[in-house]
């Protein structure tokens, strides 16, 4: 930080208060308070009509108190949070891959290089609600463009042996969560890709060449040279992306509503409903919270396993 | 060698992300005849026959792959029935017809035509009635045919012939005013509050900024009911109020920190110079810091189109009445009056996505500058 060493009068850096009071202001506002409210609202039963103190019992039926089919807690609550946990394990992991990999292969020297990086760059642009309809389309059963190639692909006597057709996708209770993935990698040459891409533009040649002196092929390079010295930003990825995973909602409330039978019913999706088609708003609150408390504990843990993993270059630096 | 695989791989990969796109734009331009055809069409074509001397417009069934019969049931369940049955499936026994179906016995019928492999069959209205015909595949003349008019049909309102309540340029216009409002508001404010942080040494400056840092982590139900109290409670649900507002109150982390770190690039001697010649604090920000961050708060602009653009859930939750609705809004109408007329649904989504692709192209540089910005570290 290029710090002067002039000592200023006071007056002169309390300006800063004063330029930063609109985000003061928003804070308290906007995140602070709601935040203190929202922990109020979950101790309470509020229908927007009236409300109505209730301590913890919003956490205990979500969570632990016996329910009237005789299980432990809400149906629905572990339905969607078994939901998301099986979408964002196979959706972060495979997109973080496939970005770095997008990067990687644009990080070459070939020619048309701005066209491709568009290319791939362009679907990630694509708003949530448009992409939803265009992955409708596309994985519709019958007439969708990937099962009408599948089936081209696999028109075969073998196949109509085995008794195997096309999955119905989003129409399928196994296959609907994998359509939410294979739709979501569409977009892994976003930002993500271009985060890896800065970073893997960021590694000095000098590296490479005293890999190259010690005899090291691509695979080791990559192993020893690249794979290291981004494991900052796929550090950072990954915790962005798990959080952004955990509160995909769109293309569940636009695709599926979140069925069939719930099967894509995501955690956001069904806080939505709770709130806002359902006016349970200490439920909904109590949702919230739970979803803060697993993603706080999830950064945690990756915050306390990154030191095993990720290596800053020139040691910590503030 | 290497560099050929890798140009394979890049094209290869190239053609599958762009597939969805042409799928589309192929898809919004057919009928809906040719939206449910099979094998499916890249290049929406519509067919027609000459047929003594007119030219009819005709809807291509299916293409007869093996020898075939139009036969008439004479016996069974389904007799009188007139069907076309595969040769393979009739057996001449006695000067009469079996036709093996599903049923156990063969059935007695009788061949009106013969078909050999090669025609297609085609169905098209004449005077009221639907009528099939076979014909030879040279007679069927092709014409590229793009459904333009699919387009003005997603567009016009219901009295128009449309589906939803109001023109698309309603929604359009809508998504544009909060837009703009809200690009405004962040530039500004989230300028602002960077100027802040980068420039004056105020106490609690480093703990504010990893509060303000550390709200780009807090998932945004926790604080969504609370907030969306606020606005019902000051009777300003189903305005644009709750969308923009929060802009002027540097409601986004990312973009102030995308411009504080772009002001610590700029050399302080700059603002000594201009506090020697007497500028306060705040004409510093706006005549000098401000003209030389173009680049960085043209990344902030554009991106904030894009946030606001795109948003589904803001409008969702904060506007009811249809004239106030967003164009994210009125396609998930338009989807729900739409289910299965997937030519429609797909010039509609392109309207909605046909503004982003254009900005993207006229800014690229911006883009990609302020989101490798986020991986760098602070």
């Amino acid at each position: 930080m290029g710090a002067s060493a002039v000592r200023r009068p006071m007056r002169w850096d309390n300006w800063g208060y004063v330029f930063i009071l609109p985000w003061l202001v928003g804070f308290v506002l906007l995140t602070a308070g709601p935040m203190v409210a929202s922990l109020v609202l979950s101790l309470t039963d509020y229908d927007l009509a009236q409300a109505r103190f209730v301590g913890i019992d919003n956490y205990a039926q979500l969570i632990w108190q016996r329910n009237a089919q005789g299980g432990i807690g809400d149906p629905l609550f572990y339905k969607s949070l078994w939901n998301t946990f099986y979408y964002t394990l196979l959706s972060v992991p495979l997109g973080l891959t496939g970005s770095l990999l997008l990067a990687m292969l644009l990080n070459q020297k070939v020619r048309g290089l701005p066209v491709f990086r568009t290319v791939y760059y362009l679907p990630s642009l694509v708003p949530a609600v448009a992409s939803s309809l265009l992955w409708i389309w596309i994985l519709q059963p019958e007439r969708g463009l990937l099962n009408q190639f599948l089936l081209w692909l696999f028109d075969t006597p073998v196949l109509a042996w085995a008794g195997l057709s096309p999955p119905a996708w989003l129409h399928s209770t196994t296959w609907s969560k994998p359509s939410l993935v294979l739709m979501s990698l569409w977009g892994i040459g976003g930002a993500r890709m271009i985060i890896f891409l800065a970073g893997l533009q960021g590694i000095g040649d000098q590296y490479y060449e005293a890999a190259t002196i010690d005899g090291a092929g691509a695979w080791g390079k990559f192993r020893h040279v690249t794979l290291p010295l981004i494991t900052p930003i796929i550090f950072f990825n990954l915790v962005l992306g798990v959080i952004g995973a955990f509160q995909t909602f769109t293309q569940a409330y636009i695709m599926t509503g979140g069925g069939p039978e719930n099967s894509t019913l995501l955690y956001a999706l069904y806080l939505y409903r709770c709130a806002f088609e359902w006016y349970q708003m200490g439920k909904a609150s109590a949702l919230a919270w739970v979803l803060f408390a697993i993603l706080l504990v999830f950064t945690y843990v990756q915050f306390n396993r990154s030191r095993m993993w990720v290596h800053y270059e020139g040691g910590a630096e503030d | 060698m290497k560099k050929i695989l890798l140009y394979i791989l890049l094209l290869s990969g190239a053609a599958v992300f762009m597939i969805p796109f042409v799928w589309t734009v192929s898809t919004a331009l057919k009928t809906r005849q040719q939206v449910y055809a099979t094998p499916p069409q890249w290049v929406p074509r519509t067919y027609r026959i000459q047929e003594a001397g007119r030219s009819i417009p005709v809807n291509v069934i299916t293409r007869i792959d093996a020898p075939a019969a139009v036969v008439q049931l004479a016996g069974g369940p389904r007799a009188g029935q007139v069907i076309p049955v595969a040769r393979d499936a009739i057996a001449l026994r006695d000067n009469v017809a079996l036709v093996k179906l599903r049923a156990p016995d063969p059935v007695p019928a009788q061949i009106l035509r013969d078909m050999p492999a090669g025609l297609v069959q085609v169905r098209y209205e004449e005077g009221g009635q639907m009528l099939d015909r076979h014909v030879e595949p040279a007679e069927l003349i092709a014409v590229t045919d793009p459904q333009w008019d699919n387009f003005r049909k997603a567009w016009v309102p219901v009295e128009k012939g449309g589906t939803l309540p109001q023109a698309f340029h309603v929604y359009v216009l809508n998504t544009y005013t909060i837009t703009i409002i809200c690009i405004i508001g962040q530039t500004l404010s989230c300028s602002l509050v960077a100027y802040g942080f980068a420039r004056f040494r105020f106490r609690g400056r480093t703990t504010l900024f990893l509060l303000l840092l550390s709200t780009m982590m807090l998932p945004a139900q926790v604080t969504m009911i609370p907030v969306f109290l606020i606005w019902k409670n000051a009777g300003l649900v189903d305005t644009f109020a709750p969308l923009t507002i929060p802009a002027f109150l540097a409601h986004s982390a990312f973009f102030v920190f995308l411009l504080r770190q772009f002001f610590l690039t700029l050399p302080r001697e700059l603002d000594e110079a201009a506090m020697i010649d007497g500028c306060g604090p705040l004409r510093i920000w706006w005549q000098i810091l401000l003209p030389l961050s173009k680049p960085a708060l043209t990344t902030v602009a554009v991106l904030s189109f894009i946030g606001h653009w795109d948003d589904f859930v803001g409008p969702l939750i904060y506007l009811n009445s249809p004239e106030n609705y967003t164009v994210s809004l009125a396609l998930r109408l338009f989807q729900d009056q739409n289910a299965s007329e997937f030519n429609l649904l797909m010039a509609a989504a392109l309207i909605h996505i046909g503004p982003v692709v254009l900005l993207f192209f006229l800014a690229q540089r911006y883009f990609v500058k302020g989101i490798a910005t986020t991986g760098l570290k602070a």
